[in-house]
């Protein structure tokens, strides 16, 4: 509910409590007020009741009192004398004083015949006597209301039976005003009688009066009612009396409970919210006081869990944070904490010395004698170095068998010293277990700033120069300072070949071979080419050691291989008939599909297959001589010529050379540059050409330089020749220009001073 | 309540009737309302013989008259003797004798002298229960009716050619007591003559007032 949410704790508090106090008081005063009205009509109705109850009892008293009268009446014997007398004005004159006596309105004096014998008042003529008379001889008596002219009657029936006379007087008594008062002061209503009103109902409520109908008569025209009201006006302004009282006590209430509703709000609201803002506190990090609160209950009990929550965080935040920083093994701090402990030092700006201890072959202890004892052993060190080490220097263990020293600025031989007594007591023999052990490890140490400026130099440098002591071998390495562009610009070289190989940034140079004899232009060998966007110009021999390092030295071959293939199919259907060569890398070897790459890239090849030459090193024979052997082999089935490049440099055994599938040997251009001045090179180079032809080789000589070294080789029955004095490599599309040139040179190259040998 | 009637017979003088022999017959008399046999009523015979005046006397003792119905010939006298140590106050309203015995003990000044025929009812002013009848007639009673409410009658043959015999029935329960019932009787006559006339009910014996008074209390 976004309305709750606005209005906050105590307004949810205080509308809740009105609204409770609201409900209960509008229905108690609501079902008080129906109770009312229903208990005022209960009581009018009852009131009715009753009156009709006084009234039937006031008729039927009346009645009876009338016909005593009346029974009197007709054993007067003065008025039976006069009646008997038969002298009618008589008889009327009596009846009329017996009338008055029991004010009856008319009196009629019938015979047996219903003949009138005497009348007094006025009888109406319709007086209907019949049914009168049969009920009063019934009964000896009969009494009806009936109607005369708007006016209630009550009609009498009694017999005058005196000896000798028989005869019937029928009085007539009005209902009246007077008589409806009586009943209506007897019973407390209003009372009237109502002629020529049909009506079914017995009771009527209107909003002025409750009223009762009494039937006197049937339904008829003439019927006779009596009718008994309460006037409601009293009780209704008593009603509405109450009605006020009720709503300004309900009233009254309802601002009390809102008066309370807003203490209590007040109370509960205040330290709610201060225990929120506790609660902020604590969950900003911060170590607020509690709040005061003096309620107690719930409230006390929040600000006590809320406090012990603070005190139980903070020692879960401190061990955390120990946990975070330190080594569980050692309790030294961790590389992390070693890592801020050096960024503050770099800030204030002083310079420190670094030391890394590396203990050599921890993997071999745990995997020998378990990790336990491993661990062992590296408390034992932590031990010993913090023995070793003077107070100001931090220690810490940054990796498995690493651990780092920040000890302050000293000179490089104090610092070198130090690392010497630091490994000596290391290495000194151990009793872990009881059992005597003795640990190797490699130090390094730098110097800060100068070695490195921030802490990601110092991680790598310190990397670089652990690798650097472990190939070493030293027992201290110090950082050599561009150690580290070198590797950073590898790590570049590596990551752009790959981005270098799909976007064709490699390119091809061929250098043109010669077959010396005719001086013609035989074959190119392919040299990849590479210039980096940042570091410009860089050297195939370092990027493909790169490659082979990386394990992208298969994807370059592969690319190379293509590369070339299309080259070649350029200047093919150009008209160069030019065979090509291409430098297979040691590992490229230990491939079993390279013939299958070799296969596809050439699988357009035009010429010959021996018209491609694969140029191998020997030293990557040398390295796995079973499986470089076995793809050479697959490889020569493909028909390609196989050569030994670098010839001379490497440790290949001639023996070796004698097994493999190879057609031809590479002279190092090392033995070749300077043929001409150097007559040990002059030697060897000969001997080799003669032992290759005599083992059935053909000889390439690469680097030629000058007419007088081509023309030694030429005169020695070197078969090929490659170097800057015939041509440096070009271009693919500079070929054609350079066979040009080379075809030109022709008889220069053949027509050459002959040296006798 | 069963009253005897006392009836005086005088010895027939005269010569039976001449002509047709008179006709046996049973009649029979119930009550119509109740279907009950009606005992005691005076039966007579418009062929029945003459009778003569004599002088007769209604005793009033226990507040009571006593004979309570009495039959006489036209011009009888009838004294009124009080035999209770309270005064009376005799009188009749009926048309056929109107007379006024004001308060007296012991006997009246005179007898009083019948010469209408009809009924006569006869009350105390002082003393509303008291009721008695005389019976003023030309003609004997036939008789009266048994406890069966039957009595044997004679009828005439008819001399004149007259088809039909009448003859007057009273009982002091008729509704109307004031006259006798008259029937008319055709030939030929019937074994049995099953007659009806209407009785009021036995009175409770209380006062009539008492017992309306009671009535309207109950309601």
């Amino acid at each position: 509910m976004a309305v709750a949410h606005r209005i906050g704790f105590r307004g949810r508090l205080v509308t809740v409590m009105v609204a409770l106090v609201a409900v209960v008081s509008l229905s108690i005063g609501g079902l008080l007020m129906l109770y009312l009205f229903e208990d005022e009509k209960a009581r009018a109705m009852e009131q009715l009741r009753l009156g009709e109850r006084v009234a039937d009892e006031v008729l039927d008293r009346r009645t009876s009192l009338i016909l005593s009268r009346l029974d009197v009446v007709v054993r007067d014997f003065g008025f039976r004398s006069a009646v008997a007398s038969g002298d009618r004005p008589t008889a009327d004159s009596a009846l009329a004083n017996q009338a008055r006596r029991v004010g009856a309105r008319f009196a009629v004096l019938l015979d047996n015949d219903s003949i009138a014998l005497a009348e007094s008042g006025t009888p109406p003529d319709r007086l209907q006597s019949g049914q009168l008379l049969a009920e009063a001889r019934q009964s000896g008596y009969a009494s009806r209301m009936a109607v005369f002219g708007d006016k209630g009657v009550e009609l009498i029936a009694i017999p005058v039976e005196a000896p000798g006379l028989r005869a019937w007087l029928i009085a007539g008594f009005s209902l009246g005003a007077e008589l409806s008062d009586v009943i209506g002061r007897l019973s407390g209503t209003e009372a009237q009688f109502r002629t020529g009103a049909n009506s079914e109902a017995r009771f009527l409520e209107s909003t002025q009066y409750f009223t009762r109908i009494v039937k006197l008569t049937e339904n008829g025209p003439s019927a006779l009612q009596l009718l008994l009201q309460i006037n409601r006006e009293a009780s209704l302004a008593n009603y509405y009396r109450r009605a006020v009282e009720i709503i300004l006590l309900v009233s009254t209430v309802l601002v009390l409970a809102a008066l309370i509703a807003l203490m209590i709000a007040r109370n509960m609201g205040r330290p709610v919210l201060q225990l929120a803002d506790y609660a902020k506190a604590i969950g900003d990090g911060r170590t607020p006081l509690p709040p005061p609160i003096r309620a107690g209950g719930e409230l006390a009990q929040l600000r006590q869990a809320l406090g012990d929550m603070l005190t139980k965080l903070r020692d879960r935040e401190d061990q955390i944070r120990h946990a975070a920083s330190h080594d569980e093994i050692t309790g030294l701090p961790n590389r992390n904490a070693f890592l801020s402990q050096l960024r503050e030092q770099f800030s204030s700006g002083k310079p420190c010395c670094l030391l890394g201890l590396r203990i050599n072959d921890l993997s071999d202890v745990n995997d020998t004698l378990g990790l336990e004892f491993g661990d062992k052993v590296l408390r034992a060190v932590s031990a010993r170095l913090a023995d070793q080490l003077p107070d100001m220097s931090a220690l810490a263990r940054t990796g498995g068998g690493e651990f780092l020293m920040m000890t302050p600025q000293q000179s490089e031989e104090e610092l070198e010293a130090q690392a010497n007594g630091l490994r000596l007591a290391v290495e000194s023999p151990l009793m872990v277990e009881t059992t005597p052990f003795s640990l190797r490890c490699t130090m390094v140490t730098l110097q800060l700033p100068a070695d490195a400026m921030n802490t990601d130099q110092v991680r790598r440098r310190l990397n670089l120069t652990f690798e650097q002591a472990q190939k070493s071998r030293q027992a201290v390495t110090h950082y050599q300072p561009g150690d580290d562009e070198n590797h950073l610009r590898e790590l570049q070289i590596i990551s752009d070949l790959n981005a270098a190989l799909t976007d064709n940034s490699l390119y091809m140079n061929y250098q043109p071979k010669l077959e010396m004899v005719c001086a013609s232009f035989h074959q190119v060998e392919a040299l990849v080419r590479w210039i980096h966007p940042e570091l410009g110009f860089v050297s195939p021999e370092e990027f493909i050691l790169l490659a082979e390092k990386s394990g992208q030295i298969n994807e370059l071959t592969r690319h190379i291989l293509h590369r070339v293939a299309e080259d070649a199919g350029e200047w093919h259907a150009a008209g160069l008939n030019i065979g090509v060569a291409i430098n297979l890398s040691a590992l490229d070897l230990t491939r079993p599909d390279l013939p299958d790459d070799v296969a596809e890239a050439f699988s357009r090849w035009q010429l010959p297959m021996s018209r491609i030459t694969l140029e191998v090193t020997e030293s990557a024979l040398m390295d796995d001589p079973e499986t470089a052997l076995e793809t050479l082999r697959r490889l020569r089935q493909l028909g390609v010529t196989l050569s030994v490049d670098d010839f001379g440099t490497g440790y290949s055994s001639l023996s070796q050379l004698r097994k493999l599938p190879v057609q031809e040997l590479k002279i190092d251009k090392s033995f070749v540059l300077h043929l001409d001045a150097e007559p040990q090179d002059q030697l060897i180079v000969r001997s080799t050409i003669d032992m290759a032809h005599g083992l059935g080789l053909r000889v390439v000589a690469e680097g030629i330089e000058n007419v007088e070294s081509w023309n030694l080789l030429r005169n020695w029955g070197c078969e090929l020749g490659q170097g800057f004095f015939l041509s440096r490599p070009v271009a693919a599309s500079d070929l054609q220009a350079t066979e040009q040139l080379l075809s030109n040179r022709q008889r220069d190259l053949t027509h050459t001073g002959e040296t006798l040998s | 309540m069963y009253r005897p009637i006392i009836t005086l017979l005088i010895a027939l003088t005269g010569p039976l009737c001449h002509g047709a022999e008179p006709t046996g017959l049973t009649l029979e008399l119930t009550d119509s309302t109740t279907g009950q046999p009606v005992v005691d009523a005076v039966i007579i015979l418009d062929s029945g013989s003459e009778n003569q005046p004599a002088e007769a006397e209604i005793i009033q003792k226990n507040r009571e008259f006593q004979p309570h119905s009495l039959v006489i010939a036209r011009h009888s006298k009838v004294d009124f003797p009080n035999r209770d140590n309270t005064q009376h106050h005799v009188y009749s309203f009926s048309p056929a004798k109107v007379f006024d015995l004001e308060l007296y003990a012991g006997r009246p000044e005179k007898p009083i002298t019948f010469d209408q025929t009809g009924v006569v009812e006869i009350g105390c002013n002082i003393h509303d229960n008291m009721q008695g009848f005389i019976l003023v007639t030309d003609v004997n009673p036939a008789g009266y009716t048994d406890d069966q409410g039957r009595l044997d009658l004679r009828l005439p043959a008819s001399a004149n050619g007259n088809a039909e015999s009448g003859l007057r029935i009273w009982h002091p329960r008729m509704t109307d007591n004031t006259r006798m019932a008259r029937f008319t009787v055709n030939q030929p006559y019937p074994e049995f003559l099953e007659l009806s006339v209407e009785l009021s009910p036995e009175p409770a014996g209380d006062d009539r007032l008492d017992g309306l008074q009671k009535r309207f209390r109950e309601l």
